[in-house]
């Protein structure tokens, strides 16, 4: 959907709307997601990819983004423990009574 | 077909973090070329305001050369020398540079505007930081003008704290404000040539 779309498609004109084909910071938000993912057409990666060069904010926002992820993907499947016996026996014998 | 390259410090790519192996040794992409995934990435001359980093690079370029916007695409290339001239200096001139045009940008909004004695103010100043100081009280009190000056005031703002891009990226939007795409286009052609004159490039390629 990016494909040929300016980055401002969508939003409601103003003073900084840009008439020529470059992504802003807040577009840039938007595409993150499609960023990481390498699901951005090459036109748009090669936007997103000029903005960067320029955009402190928006670099650091990628590492930011990226840190995030490889903590994520750090985190385990593991379940968590099953409540003692006890509290099972507790939690069924409130229910029994309140039924 | 002899083009350029910018890329990080240690010859880094700036997006792939592709190490590039020394000059002369060639690099072939695995697959058939697409923009910005696969291929080896370079800029003729005007596409160099848009990838500025921390190094320049003379590369050759192996097999069909395919264009594209602010780039170009082969599928091989070799580092040959870097540009020994594109340094932090180099960098920071090019930034006040871009500075200053955005500055005489804001001087031509006020003088349209009707403003001329505060253009002629703006246009005194000798110095960056006199540029933000002049066009951040201007701005508050010419709202007509306000987004030309505003800008210029980033791009003094940029080149002070060293962001040649950052400071590129306004000159050419201050440009846009006064002349639209046109003005945009002139501004970044104007941005490549200070960079082959510079550096010494040969700006025919």
């Amino acid at each position: 959907m990016h494909n040929s779309a300016p980055p401002n498609n969508g939003h409601s004109p103003s003073e900084f709307d840009l008439p020529v084909d470059e992504v802003s910071c807040q577009h840039f938000v938007e595409l993150v997601t499609e960023y990481f993912e390498g699901a951005l057409s090459a036109r748009t990666l090669s936007r997103v990819e000029e903005h960067l060069v320029m955009c402190d904010w928006c670099v650091t926002y990628v590492e930011q983004m990226r840190a995030t992820i490889a903590s994520l993907r750090e985190l385990t499947d593991e379940r968590s423990p099953e409540p003692p016996d006890s509290v099972v026996a507790a939690l069924r014998s409130r229910r029994a009574g309140g039924a | 077909m002899i083009a350029h390259k910018f890329l990080r410090s240690g010859r880094i790519g700036p997006f792939s973090q592709f190490q590039w192996p020394e000059p002369g040794v060639w690099v072939h992409a695995p697959q058939d070329l697409v923009a910005c995934r696969r291929g080896i990435h370079a800029c003729r001359p005007g596409d160099l305001p848009w990838w500025l980093a921390d190094e320049l690079w003379e590369i050759e370029l192996g097999g069909p050369v395919q264009p594209d916007e602010h780039k170009i695409i082969a599928p091989a290339g070799r580092l040959r020398a870097q540009i020994e001239a594109w340094t932090p200096a180099c960098a920071q001139d090019y930034a006040d540079a871009c500075a200053w045009r955005a500055q005489e940008r804001a001087v031509q909004a006020l003088t349209r505007a009707g403003h001329p004695r505060d253009a002629h103010r703006l246009a005194a100043c000798e110095t960056l930081d006199d540029v933000l100081a002049a066009t951040r009280q201007l701005a508050g009190d010419i709202p007509e003008s306000r987004i030309s000056l505003t800008m210029a005031g980033d791009g003094a703002f940029r080149a002070l704290t060293g962001a040649p891009p950052t400071s590129a990226y306004i000159a050419a939007h201050a440009a846009m404000r006064l002349d639209g795409a046109a003005g945009y286009a002139a501004e970044r052609a104007w941005q490549s040539q200070w960079l082959v004159e510079r550096l010494g490039l040969d700006g025919r390629h």
